[in-house]
């Protein structure tokens, strides 16, 4: 089964970067998704079954916290490892990032190698 | 071309609606000969008409197919391809500035944390070498009094004989030499060609070199140098490296400040130390200076100001049964001044005479002959069992008998003239009547509010013992060293 990461991000030019820095994993058969709000992420996740999702916080209509929760505690799939990512100097909720279950927060500017590194642990592939 | 038509990506449904438009019998195949799009209906020989897709000069695929069709459409992929490439580039650039941001935000957080010069060149050579190519890195710190150069930290990639950090990112290198003096960051892309490259044994090709500037002190240099023949700085390694050396510099500022607080801190502790030991054999000292004398009574209390002091007193039997008594109090503070103490109770122990007048002259050449001792002022007495008494005065407090100060002959203190003779003066103490011997240190004790306790308080309270003269003084308000002491000629 392939595995799949999910990146969640309204802004177009972050979701080209988080996917330009996952690709070097597609040469080890990861399949990189794009969502482009909560409700489509909702939708992929249902659909695609992601092992990692990297996940914007700020985003119109369903924002990260609420995808978090419906994943983690409505939709039940706990074992979606859920990486939440946050603007620098925007103080992240830790309490309520704690209550949907996320399993790490991440601001941005991202730092690229941690980014991989995560990814490679999730999905258990050699660092 | 994979990433262009993805199934996934934003270009594939345009790319294959325009192709089912115009001809549904177009296909894409890339460089390779894979099928990206459509069905492949040409041989090798390119059959039917194969129009190119370009990026640049290279040739990335082809679109198959009638040939006005295939033609635009091997265009409109030409453009996307074209296109893709420079927010590849963009963004490859962006995640670069992000590695650089965050890696540069670590090593404050690294420095932040770290109060030792040698771990602070550890952590930025490391994160320098994680951000800027280099086989060979050092930092030079120079010394506060000479301004020489030394080691603090050197990395070096093991590559054929050069596994080692060569002369020109050493403490006697002459580009760090340069760049220490100017307090300007420089890059050297040709070092062979550079006629400071003396050292250069390890045949580096560029080295960048930036100073550790800390406000308008420049307090040694970070050194970056390749091995690699096609190796070449650039303006933004440049600015990284000054960023680097900026926030190093300020480390060390803190490592070096906090290095001297706690050497200053440790000095104080082995000083105190020193002194509370001063104090203990000046407090033996006196002690073993006063010697019980049949007949009399004598009281006598030492509060020196701080740890040592400058005051002194001195009791001792005579053959004849007298008492011989003497106070003083020697110029200067602290360890200088109980120096003198000890080298005037060494030379009273050894005095053979019982004459007051003698004993302050024999003293007086003894100070002097030594030299740079400063000065000291001291009243010497002797009393006889049947009460009557001499002494000799040398610029000390006059002693008092019954809150009655003595009238005394001026001279000048000890250790100025020598061969200055102190006249005796005489007088007879009653029984039941108490001669006091104090330093300035009562008369002169002095408030909170600055009110001095004066001679009037002094001469009130000299009918009463030893310890409540001293601690009354040092309860009004301590300034100088207290020293009192009491004799009177005991009943029957």
């Amino acid at each position: 089964m392939t595995k799949k990461i999910l990146i969640v991000d309204d802004e177009p030019h972050l979701r080209t970067l988080i996917q330009q820095t996952l690709e070097e994993l597609e040469d080890e058969g990861v399949e990189l998704i794009t969502a482009t709000n909560g409700e489509e992420a909702i939708a992929a996740i249902r659909e695609e079954q992601p092992c990692l999702v990297f996940l914007d916080v700020m985003m119109p209509k369903k924002n990260g916290f609420d995808v978090c929760n419906e994943v983690k505690n409505e939709l039940g799939l706990r074992h979606i490892h859920i990486v939440l990512l946050t603007a620098k100097g925007q103080e992240f909720d830790r309490a309520r990032g704690q209550e949907v279950g996320a399993d790490l927060y991440m601001t941005k500017p991202f730092d690229p190698d941690a980014l991989v590194a995560k990814a490679r642990a999730v999905l258990g592939l050699p660092a | 071309m994979r990433a262009l038509l993805s199934p996934r990506s934003g270009s594939y449904a345009a790319v294959k609606a325009l192709c089912d438009q115009a001809d549904p019998s177009l296909s894409i195949v890339d460089s390779s000969g894979r099928v990206l799009l459509g069905e492949a209906a040409f041989d090798e020989t390119g059959s039917p008409s194969r129009s190119p897709i370009f990026l640049g000069d290279t040739v990335l695929g082809f679109v198959a197919g009638p040939e006005a069709s295939a033609g635009a459409i091997a265009q409109l992929l030409t453009h996307l391809a074209s296109r893709e490439t420079e927010q590849r580039a963009l963004a490859g650039e962006t995640l670069h500035l992000y590695r650089e941001i965050n890696l540069i935000e670590q090593l404050s957080e690294q420095l932040a944390a770290i109060l030792n010069i040698p771990a602070v060149s550890e952590s930025a050579l490391a994160q320098a070498q994680r951000l800027i190519q280099a086989t060979h890195g050092s930092v030079l710190l120079a010394d506060k009094t000479t301004g020489a150069l030394r080691f603090e930290g050197s990395f070096a990639q093991a590559s054929g004989n050069s596994d080692h950090v060569c002369g020109a990112l050493a403490p006697e290198s002459l580009f760090a030499a340069t760049v220490l003096e100017r307090g300007v960051a420089e890059i050297v892309n040709n070092c062979a060609g550079d006629p400071r490259s003396r050292g250069n044994e390890c045949q580096l090709s560029a080295l960048i070199v930036a100073p550790l500037r800390a406000g308008k002190r420049t307090a040694g240099v970070i050194a970056l140098a390749s091995t690699e023949p096609a190796a070449s700085y650039s303006a933004a390694d440049l600015k990284l490296l000054n960023t680097i050396a900026l926030q190093t510099a300020a480390a060390v500022e803190n490592a070096t400040l906090c290095a001297e607080m706690v050497e200053s801190a440790q000095e104080r502790a082995a000083y105190a130390a020193e002194l509370q030991a001063a104090s203990s054999v000046q407090q033996l000292l006196l002690q073993a200076g006063s010697r019980p004398t049949p007949g009399f009574e004598v009281e006598s209390v030492y509060l020196p100001a701080s740890e040592v002091g400058g005051d002194f007193f001195y009791v001792e039997p005579t053959p004849d049964g007298s008492l011989l008594a003497i106070v003083g109090d020697v110029s200067g503070k602290g360890l200088t001044a109980a120096i003198r103490v000890a080298m005037i109770l060494g030379v009273l122990r050894r005095e053979t005479s019982h004459d007051p007048s003698e004993i302050l002259f024999n003293l007086n050449n003894a100070l002097v002959a030594q030299g740079q001792l400063g000065f000291a002022t001291a009243c010497c007495i002797r009393i006889s069992l049947s009460g009557e008494f001499s002494f000799a005065n040398a610029g000390h407090i006059a002693p008092s008998v019954s809150s009655h100060e003595l009238e005394t002959i001026p001279a000048l203190p000890l250790g100025l003239v020598a061969g200055e003779t102190f006249e005796i003066v005489r007088g007879n103490l009653n029984r039941g009547e108490r001669l006091v011997l104090l330093s300035d240190g009562v008369p002169e004790a002095r408030s909170q509010s600055g009110e001095l306790f004066g001679f009037e308080r002094t001469a009130a309270l000299c009918s009463q013992g030893a310890d409540h003269i001293a601690r009354t003084a040092q309860q009004f308000g301590q300034e100088d060293d207290i020293t009192v002491v009491t004799l009177s000629v005991s009943a029957g």
